[in-house]
């Protein structure tokens, strides 16, 4: 296609004529560019015999000779299962935010809900390899607070830090504790934003507290809880490394051992690095998938979709 | 000796670094070809004698040391007048075992490269095999460049057969430590508590339980509570009695000059019945299996009372803090079959490889091997294990050398440390120079040497650190993380909730189903090359 001079002229003239906001953008672009697309080209390896002396173009063709590899492997179907359990657990806590910014907005006087706003954000801050740290100290059976708790009452204390069993369990409510006020942030700005005359007509028409929050609040939460859903999905199987890894242990590892970790230890620690790569771009494109689906799923049902 | 580190503290640290190191090390995959063959020399080389170069030559020395020890070693005086008087200036990259497993991915990823790697923690076997043309063959240079280490090799074979690599030849340089022990780490018990509760030193797996059975029960340390942890373990140290003494921690024995891999043994299922015994009746630290170190050094150095009664260590002078006087090393337990066991190597643990390697990238390969084998004497050796001479050592009229006192507040091992490059690093003590040295009996190397004796008969010969190929370490790292992590775990659960006798056989069967077999074909492959250098 010929592209029409004049139209052409005339764009080129908004950029001219925007020129500041073009800058303001460029770097953003650029970094995109060389952090998230640049690297893309690596994923080549993933199906090569990767041998870093000879680089990238220069190692030779494997096909599909390390995604076998994985689906042959005895970690496949245990760390696919730890991963979807962890994170469908996760994601059924999902409403808990919007809950805890229900309850906020309730909240008189102001300074009341202020205070217990800023309180409940505040674990957000501390660090995963903290936070881990201050749950092996705390959940320790022999010395740590539950383990003095349960031995007030002359009884021994669970070891939640060394069982397969409740190992998802440990990690998504403490997840849940410290992320849920940070997480309810983005709700309490979207309710901050109705419109009060809404309020006002539906006080008129004598509808309740409760009526206020059924017919007023959740719809009026629905888009933005509808997109960050969706991304919640997209990220299905890419749950966190960090603290799954710090939370291992001999005991846990059955239900600990998630696809991120076990790259980890193939990719990084033995120098795997086509194996790992496989094993992280099969990872990816099954989170591709799940996006596009719900986003479609949800376009259909709801008219609220990411694009 | 500071031999083992707990992974999760190295872990913690890590972490953190990781999301920055994936992101860079994809971005830095380009790769680069090292230019092997050209050997640019600079004109002022001198083939033998000081200096080395008459014109000023930088060097970039990569090497590792132990979590946050630093780079206070460059300031020993040996360090300053070797670099004073070989001209060859050294540019020091120190790095920390914290990350290093990740930087060296990267590293390698990258393909830049210092001239000199130096320790053998820095790259192993696998690192060096799988990237053979980042690193020069070095028998020429040993022929030619390196008198000391030629002299070395001849005089004990030993050197030259632990370097030799899969094709036949030298890349990585072998050292020889002075005054090493037999045994690593031996049963240390608290003497006050049996002798509070005036039971004996126990000598059998029996008399051993009936000890710690009376440190759960009689409240040793007299605080009037049960807060006695009778044993904490490191390791698999409780089974050595059943002949499981895993220096390399590969899981593998040596049994009557065959190579087996112990985790399914017999042995190892009796050991895990007592372990899961002591467990059970509360004798073993129930948090054996989630804590780290700093909670376990915590547990050793509780404030108000000793609350450890049994635990294995390299020498019992540092772990305990204040209540050190309290704990002495004890002979090895005896096993079920009356013989006892020790870990360690019969040979002595003072040879090792990979101490220094010098890459294709160095522009100065002669430079780099004559200033290596500076390294490669007596009094350069001893001055880089401990200290300078005039700083730690101390040169006696007599020719005999004696170390000097740390100073206050400071450990031996920790001076040394600071002092020197200790453990890491080309050396060679010779045999016969090993008698001239003098060590103080009560703390330190020489303390460990005066504990060694309790052990050192009963060292068991442990599976030696073989070299594999590249097609071996190929399958190899796969295997051992699934198989080896499997293990882990289920000498966890075995411990921790029994059902030994109802379990093996799935455990067994899981493991041959994972490519247990491929493992071991490979490890006694390995192990047969081994025997066969000459």
């Amino acid at each position: 296609m010929k592209s029409d001079p004049i139209q052409f002229s005339r764009k080129f003239g908004q950029i001219k004529q925007n020129w500041g906001l073009y800058t303001l953008l460029f770097p953003a672009v650029v970094l995109t560019l060389l952090f998230s697309y640049k690297p893309m080209y690596g994923v080549l390896i993933a199906f090569k015999d990767y041998s870093p002396a000879l680089g990238i173009g220069g190692s030779p063709w494997a096909g599909f000779k390390y995604f076998e590899k994985f689906f042959n492997s005895y970690q496949f179907s245990a760390t696919i299962k730890n991963t979807l359990v962890i994170s469908v657990y996760s994601l059924i806590t999902f409403p808990i935010p919007i809950m805890l910014a229900l309850m906020v907005n309730q909240m008189r006087p102001n300074r009341f809900r202020r205070f217990f706003q800023t309180i409940s954000y505040m674990p957000h801050f501390i660090s995963t390899v903290v936070m881990v740290g201050l749950m092996m100290i705390l959940f320790s059976p022999s010395t740590g607070l539950l383990g003095n708790m349960y031995s007030l009452f002359g009884k021994e204390a669970p070891d939640l830090m060394g069982s397969a069993g409740l190992f998802s369990s440990v990690y998504v409510w403490s997840d849940v504790w410290q992320h849920v006020g940070w997480d309810s942030i983005i709700f309490i700005a979207a309710l901050s934003a109705v419109d009060p005359s809404l309020y006002e007509a539906a006080t008129v028409d004598g509808a309740s507290r409760m009526h206020k929050i059924r017919y007023i609040d959740i719809p009026m939460l629905m888009p933005t809880a509808i997109t960050l859903l969706i991304l919640r999905v997209g990220g299905l199987l890419g749950v966190g490394f960090e603290k799954v890894y710090l939370m291992q242990n001999d005991l846990n590892i059955t239900s600990s051992e998630i696809l991120s970790t076990y790259v980890y230890k193939i990719g990084l620690l033995s120098s795997q690095y086509s194996f790992s790569s496989a094993i992280n771009l099969f990872n990816t494109v099954i989170n591709f998938i799940l996006l596009i689906m719900v986003n479609q799923i949800s376009k259909k049902l709801s008219e609220n979709s990411l694009w | 000796m500071s031999q083992h580190r707990n992974k999760k503290t190295a872990k913690k640290w890590t972490v953190g670094l990781l999301a920055a190191a994936m992101v860079f090390g994809i971005a830095g995959c380009g790769g680069k070809d090292g230019n092997n063959a050209a050997t640019s020399e600079t004109s002022s080389y001198n083939k033998e004698g000081l200096p080395i170069v008459n014109e000023p030559v930088t060097l970039k020395v990569l090497t590792v040391r132990w979590g946050s020890m630093g780079d206070t070693f460059t300031q020993n005086q040996w360090m300053k007048d070797l670099e004073k008087n070989t001209n060859v200036k050294i540019e020091w990259q120190v790095m920390s075992s914290n990350d290093w497993a990740e930087q060296k991915s990267i590293m390698l990823a990258s393909g830049t490269l210092p001239d000199i790697i130096l320790g053998n923690q820095t790259f192993g076997d696998s690192d060096i095999v799988n990237n053979l043309s980042y690193f020069r063959p070095l028998d020429d240079y040993i022929e030619k460049n390196m008198p000391n280490l030629k002299a070395a090799m001849e005089e004990t074979p030993e050197m030259k057969k632990i370097s030799t690599f899969p094709d036949g030849k030298i890349y990585s340089l072998p050292t020889r430590l002075p005054s090493r022990p037999k045994s690593s780490r031996q049963p240390v018990i608290n003497k006050t508590w049996l002798d509070k509760l005036g039971l004996k030193v126990p000598e059998t797996i029996d008399e051993l339980y009936n000890v710690l059975k009376a440190f759960k029960e009689q409240d040793p340390n007299g605080n009037g509570k049960k807060d006695e942890i009778p044993f904490i373990e490191i390791g698999n140290d409780l089974i050595s009695p059943f002949g499981i003494a895993d220096l390399n921690n590969n899981n593998m024995l040596i049994k009557d000059g065959k190579a087996i891999y112990f985790p399914v043994s017999e042995e190892f299922k009796e050991g895990l019945k007592w372990e899961n015994k002591l467990y059970a009746e509360g004798l073993l630290d129930k948090e054996v299996f989630t804590q780290d170190d700093t909670m376990r050094s915590a547990k050793f150095q509780n404030p108000d009372a000793p609350i450890v009664g049994f635990t294995y260590q390299w020498t019992p002078d540092a772990v305990f803090g204040k209540w050190s006087d309290q704990y002495v090393t004890i002979p090895p337990i005896t096993g079920p079959d009356g013989k006892r066991y020790t870990i360690g190597n019969p040979i002595g643990m003072s040879l090792n490889r990979n101490e220094l390697l010098i890459t294709t990238s160095s522009k100065y390969p002669e430079v780099a091997a004559r200033w290596a084998d500076q390294f490669y004497t007596n009094e350069a050796s001893i001055q880089n294990f401990w200290g300078a001479i005039g700083t730690v050592i101390k040169k006696n009229d007599d020719s005999t050398y004696t170390l000097m006192d740390p100073p206050a507040g400071t450990s031996a091992d920790a001076w040394y440390w600071d002092q020197s490059l200790r453990d890491f690093g080309p050396k060679y003590v010779s045999p016969s120079f090993e008698q001239k040295i003098v060590l103080n009996p009560e703390s330190g190397d020489g303390l460990k040497l005066q504990l060694d004796k309790l052990g050192s008969e009963y060292v068991t010969e442990p599976f030696p650190n073989v070299m594999y190929t590249s097609e071996e370490f190929e399958e190899l790292p796969t295997l051992t993380t699934d198989i080896d992590g499997y293990v882990n775990t289920m000498r966890a659960q075995f411990i921790s909730k029994g059902g030994i006798d109802e379990g093996w056989e799935d455990y067994v069967k899981q493991l041959n189903k994972m490519g247990l077999e491929k493992l071991i074909k490979i490890r006694t492959d390995a192990y047969s090359r081994y025997m066969s250098v000459k």
